[in-house]
């Protein structure tokens, strides 16, 4: 009787589904029938998950990349569409000015406001008429999306064809930062509201208190079902659907069979580009266009996509209205008095939602997630074993010492940003670098030790009190461990995304635990009864003070630097150590790790509480630097952006680590482009997404290894021409011996 | 070699974006001090035409005249070696509230070029934008090289306050037109002659609770209330609005929904809200957030009274309505708490004044629809007291923290008492005043506010 039960629930799924959501929707009503009306006013939203879900099914079946940077290329075709049907304007990208290299020389002895302005492009071209018909605008910005896909395609993504999936992953996050500059630069930061397209107006009244659904989000939610069963059709009925999903199964059988894979993932991510920039389109009018929102969307979309176990266009549309409606739900309960919202903050527990969608799909579909079966996997970047440590930690502390007592404040204050952001870096090297364990969550990790060390342990002396709130971060960091035990790779990336979005919107946004004024206080540090905080410019230790009274404190920033050296010396001796070659081995493959007797789950968990105890000073330290702490700094956006840089400067080296922090937002770099060659900050964030993506593409070990590669390749090319030197040596020899 | 090119094209690239980024976007405003050309008044603007324009000038003689009475200005074209004012505002991410800058480019443009600047020097502002929490820091950091700078304003900031308050404290005062955070409340170096958001926002619930009863004829049993998921939103409902309206005996239903919130998910947290069957609806939400309530609030065809902050005026909602049809620039039946008066109603000289040299300004300028309403008239008044404070003899810091401490109004376009320390809880606030006014068809009507008099003191309220 079960055994026939469970037969038969296994072949009728769709069936089975829509019975199960039938009785579950019955309960609700009947339990309180006006609990279903928010479910039901939010499809659009679902539509709009959905939408962003779908292209991030395609792009991952016709090429293996997971896109993080959908939901912005959807908002991205979205606002050339806004340009061209409001303004009557087509919006260029920022263009590379050659004209610059006569400005920056120039502009470096003159005062501002003097500044040598040379002809630059265009920033905008003007459509015939006031403003573009809607058909006409939609197709134009329609090209838009498909010049992207194959942009996205000959000049990213086909080099990173054979690349590991970390390089797969930074770059998705490189390009997401790029795309939302290129927005803010060009378009402003504004949202647009109710940018004109003729959605249907009106309403459908449910029976009862069950509400209403609005034509426009109803148009919606079919017009994405409507795509996903296109979709489905052509990967079931079509020679190129069939040749892509071989493709997704096994690249070398489809290269066999007489199948391109470079043109079925181009052809698929032009396609990919186009759905989502049709499907901008159709929702701007009934959200906010700007560079937030659907951007954010991903988070919720990949939810759906792994839901639909990344291969079901079917099933992200349905689990993308899905999640949007039980968001409605939350929302709804939210409100009631029962609820406990000093405990769970309602909007912070919609947002995080997604999060244990995603939690449940990985532990429910884990062993059956898709890898794809690629010809070949690129190495992750060389994890060299430090040599030369004390020479290279003292010229560089003499450099530190140097910038913090004999320059200014504002050398001084991205001295000591570029030392948070190198303990924050370092606790990348040792989790992705070291373990191949993607987190795009460490900045959620680094914000738990502030806020905990904020909340609970201020008063403890310094420096136990950043310990201890470090110790927190590494109980966190073991607990996000233990989805890693049986995922990797990109499924580890989406689940730790998602793991940052909820610490961010339940624990810093918590009132409970973090107050309602949106920040917690940071003492400043003492020692020996002296304040060492960032204000207290007056300080003096051996009669010695920064340049001037400005803050930040020159010593606060000793105090920063005695901790990177602490931890940098930590991390080298760590990949020096037994320990470090097992995380190196558990890197290149778990299975042969294991084999060799090391335990891998033991490995992943140390390595997650290491990198998280790292991570958690940097936390305190950042919280010291501010005298607070708030949930924007220690945001999604955050980790996306710190995993970026850190891989800019080298993911798997210590140096790395200090490179990341050079060039990290705020960072000694930015000074350098700021204050010297007077480029914008606005701007600094748009150079650091393209030079990572080139840096992914070009020289996988980031900064820190490009002196290696170079040595490397001119050792191959010396290799080579002696072995061709060699051959034509032989070949004559056999020729003399021939006559 | 193949490779080499690509490596080759990929750095002269990000070069490229480095020349890109060094002559873009400089923006197109003109030098503050250039001396104003002869111009006619804008057309169509909403400038008072009560008096035709004196002489070639491009903004009313009794503009002029008002600001020299207010400021104590010598009057004509200021020159010499400016005077600076460190100016921080939000700008360049999400949220941002650039329409404050607009004030300041207004003020100085007129303080310089009409009001004699200070003593006949022009003042100079020395600009810093935030968009995160260490932009704060950054800009304090930059203030406090600056010897030159002896005040800070503030246009409107949710990011960076603390920092920025912490680092400036007891070094120099910084002027709050519109402190919208919990830092900004609590400090004690900063000053703000406006009620602040607390003001407003507490001068809305009694609004809700005491008068919508006698103006609309209907008992107010309950308020639901959407508000935006930020630390300003949270404190406002929480803090402000829900202690409020419960101890009048109201009940509340609040729903928290994100900065970026459009109609969609708008209409579902108003439904939570259960906005369909509460007395009194008031979002506490940011323009944006106002469009899609209500875009929302139309879906779902919920006609109850509605209750708003300034913070919905602009031109997107305008714009917004005049794209579905509608003929007023703002939503028909609301209410709107502000400061006191509006700008869409003439009457008032100082405010009136300010619209006038706002829109010449911008005129002058060649900025298009320029967005005057919002954080932009408050931040206007404040520039134009500190100057005020400056020509009474406050040059340095010290001096202009007294004068605050001791300045009792009459504010620039402000309305009812003001004393810097007099709220007990919030001591940065030194305005305790709010106006209400109502959109009535096309027309913007007066409630309870500067111009009848009935101007609403909600801590007075509460305590009587």
């Amino acid at each position: 009787m079960e055994q026939s039960l469970k037969a038969f629930v296994k072949k009728q799924k769709v069936l089975v589904g829509v019975v199960a959501v039938v009785a579950v929707f019955a309960i609700l009503y009947a339990w309180d029938a006006r609990q279903l009306a928010p479910m039901f006013s939010n499809i659009g939203t679902g539509a709009l998950m959905a939408a962003v879900g779908l292209g991030v099914v395609l792009t991952f079946r016709g090429s293996g990349v997971v896109n993080f940077a959908n939901g912005v290329i959807t908002v991205f075709v979205a606002y050339w569409y806004y340009g061209l049907k409001v303004e009557g304007k087509f919006y260029i990208p920022p263009l590379p000015n050659p004209l610059v290299l006569i400005e920056i020389p120039v502009n470096w002895f003159r005062d501002e406001g003097k500044y040598l302005d040379l002809p630059n492009w265009p920033t905008t071209i003007d459509m015939p008429g006031d403003r573009l018909t809607t058909v006409a605008a939609m197709l134009i910005a329609l090209v838009v999306a498909v010049l992207l896909g194959l942009f996205l395609h000959f000049a990213i993504f086909k080099p990173l064809r054979n690349a590991p999936v970390l390089a797969k992953v930074v770059t998705t996050v490189g390009l997401f930062v790029v795309l939302q500059e290129f927005l803010r630069i060009r378009f402003g930061e504004l949202a647009k509201t109710g940018v004109p397209f003729p959605l249907p107006k009106g309403k459908f009244d449910l029976p009862g208190e069950l509400g209403i659904v609005p034509k426009n989000q109803l148009f919606l939610v079919i017009v994405v079902t409507v795509i996903a069963i296109g979709l489905w059709a052509l990967f079931k009925y079509t020679r190129f659907g069939l040749a892509t999903r071989a493709a997704a199964e096994n690249e070398k059988g489809a290269i066999v069979l007489g199948f391109s894979p470079d043109f079925l993932a181009g052809a698929n991510w032009v396609l990919s580009t186009l759905i989502a920039g049709l499907l901008g389109i159709l929702a701007a009018p009934i959200t906010n266009l700007d560079t937030i929102t659907l951007p954010l969307f991903i988070v919720p979309a990949l939810g759906a996509a792994l839901l639909a176990n990344f291969t079901s266009f079917g099933l992200t549309v349905a689990a993308g209205v899905g999640i949007a409606m039980l968001q409605g739900w939350v929302q709804y309960q939210g409100a009631q008095t029962w609820f406990p919202r000093g405990v769970l903050p309602t909007a912070g527990l919609t947002l995080a939602l997604p999060f244990f969608v995603i939690v449940v799909a990985m532990f429910l579909r884990g062993k059956s997630l898709p890898v794809r079966g690629a010809v070949s996997t690129g190495k992750m970047p060389f994890a060299a074993a430090p040599k030369r440590v004390g020479l290279y930690a003292t010229a560089c502390s003499v450099g530190v010492l140097v910038l913090l007592f004999g320059f200014s404040y504002d050398w001084r204050q991205s001295t000591i940003n570029t030392l948070v952001a190198t303990v924050i870096a370092l606790s990348l090297v040792v989790l992705v670098g070291f373990v191949g364990q993607i987190s795009l969550a460490q900045m959620a990790i680094a914000g738990t030790a502030g806020f905990f060390m904020s909340k609970y342990f201020e008063d403890l002396p310094f420096p136990i009190a950043p310990v201890i709130g470090a110790f927190v971060a590494a109980i966190f960091g073991a607990v996000i461990s233990i989805p890693a035990l049986r995922l990797r790779g990109v499924n580890l990336a989406v689940i730790t995304l998602s793991a940052a979005v909820a610490i961010e919107q339940l624990v810093f946004k918590n009132k409970t635990f973090a107050g309602e004024l949106g920040a917690l206080p940071v003492k400043p540090p003492k020692i020996g009864g002296k304040d060492f905080g960032p204000n207290n410019t007056l300080l003096k230790v051996a009669d010695l003070k920064g340049r001037d009274d400005i803050p930040p404190n020159a010593w606060f920033g000793v105090v920063c630097l005695v901790f990177v050296i602490i931890l940098c010396l930590m991390v080298v001796n760590v990949r020096r150590s037994n320990t470090g070659r097992q995380f190196l081995a558990v890197r290149s493959n778990e299975r042969a790790a294991a084999a060799a007797g090391i335990d891998v789950a033991r490995t992943k968990i140390l390595a997650f509480g290491l990198a998280a105890f790292i991570a958690g000073l940097g936390g305190t330290l950042s919280g010291y630097r501010f005298g607070s702490v708030t949930p924007a700094y220690f945001g999604a956006f955050a980790s996306l952006t710190v995993l970026a840089f850190a891989y800019l400067g080298g993911i798997a080296s210590v140096s790395g680590a200090v490179l990341a922090g050079v060039v990290a937002p705020n960072g000694l770099n930015f000074n350098f482009l700021e204050n010297i060659l007077h480029i914008p900050q606005s701007y600094a964030t748009l150079i650091g997404g393209v030079g990572l993506i080139i840096t992914a593409v070009q020289n996988p070990e980031g900064l820190a290894g490009a002196p290696r590669l170079v040595k490397q390749k001119q050792i191959d090319k010396a290799v080579r021409k002696k072995a061709l030197a060699e051959r034509t040596s032989v070949g004559v020899s056999q020729g003399e011996g021939s006559t | 070699m193949r490779k080499r090119s690509t490596a080759l094209v990929a750095g002269i690239a990000v070069i490229g974006l480095l020349a890109s980024a060094c002559s873009e976007d400089d923006g197109g405003s003109a030098p503050a001090t250039e001396a104003p050309a002869a111009t006619e008044a804008p057309a169509g603007s909403e400038a008072p035409s009560t008096e035709a324009p004196a002489g070639e000038l491009p903004v009313l003689q009794s503009s002029i005249d008002v600001g020299i009475a207010y400021t104590g200005g010598p009057g004509g074209v200021a020159s010499g070696d400016p005077i600076k004012i460190g100016y921080v505002n939000q700008e360049g991410g999400t949220p941002a509230f650039p329409e404050a800058t607009v004030g300041v480019d207004a003020g100085v443009w007129f303080i310089n070029n009409f009001l004699g600047g200070v003593g006949g020097r022009p003042i100079e502002i020395v600009e810093c934008f935030v968009t995160k929490e260490e932009d704060g820091l950054k800009c304090a950091q930059e203030f406090l090289a600056d010897d030159g700078i002896q005040a800070v304003l503030v246009g409107a900031m949710f990011n960076g306050n603390a920092p920025l308050l912490d680092t400036l404290k007891d070094k120099k005062p910084v002027f709050l037109p519109n402190p919208v955070t919990t830092p900004e409340f609590l400090a004690s170096d900063a000053y703000a002659f406006t009620p602040g958001s607390p003001g407003v926002v507490q001068g809305l619930a009694v609004f809700a609770a005491k008068y919508v009863p006698e103006i609309e004829g209907k008992e107010v049993k309950s308020v639901a209330v959407v508000y935006n998921d930020n630390p300003a939103g949270t404190v406002a409902f929480t803090a402000l609005t829900k202690p409020i309206l419960e101890a009048l005996g109201v009940e509340v239903t609040g729903v928290p929904v994100a900065d970026t919130a459009g109609a969609t998910e708008m209409a579902t947290a108003i439904q939570s809200s259960g906005a369909d069957k509460a007395d009194v609806f008031y979002p506490l939400v940011t323009i944006q957030g106002c469009i899609g309530v209500y875009d929302a609030l139309k879906t779902l065809e919920i006609e109850t009274t509605v209750v708003t902050t300034g913070l919905c005026f602009g031109v997107p909602m305008q714009d917004h309505l005049k794209s579905v049809g509608e003929a007023g620039n703002l939503p028909d039946g609301w209410y709107f708490g502000g400061y006191g008066f509006a700008y869409e109603i003439p009457g008032n000289p100082e405010l009136d004044a300010y619209i006038d040299a706002a829109l010449a300004w911008a005129k002058e300028t060649g900025v298009e629809n320029p967005e005057y309403t919002g954080f932009a008239g408050p931040t206007f008044g404040t520039l134009i007291t500190i100057v005020k404070f400056m020509n009474e003899g406050a040059i340095d810091s010290a001096a202009l923290r007294a004068s605050a401490k001791a300045f009792t109004g009459p504010m620039w376009a402000g309305v009812g008492d003001f004393k810097c320390g007099g709220n007990p809880t919030f001591p940065s606030l030194c305005g305790f005043s709010i106006g209400i006014q109502q959109q009535q068809g096309t027309e913007y009507v007066s409630i309870a506010d500067g111009y009848n008099g009935k101007a609403i003191n909600p801590i007075a309220e509460l305590a009587g």
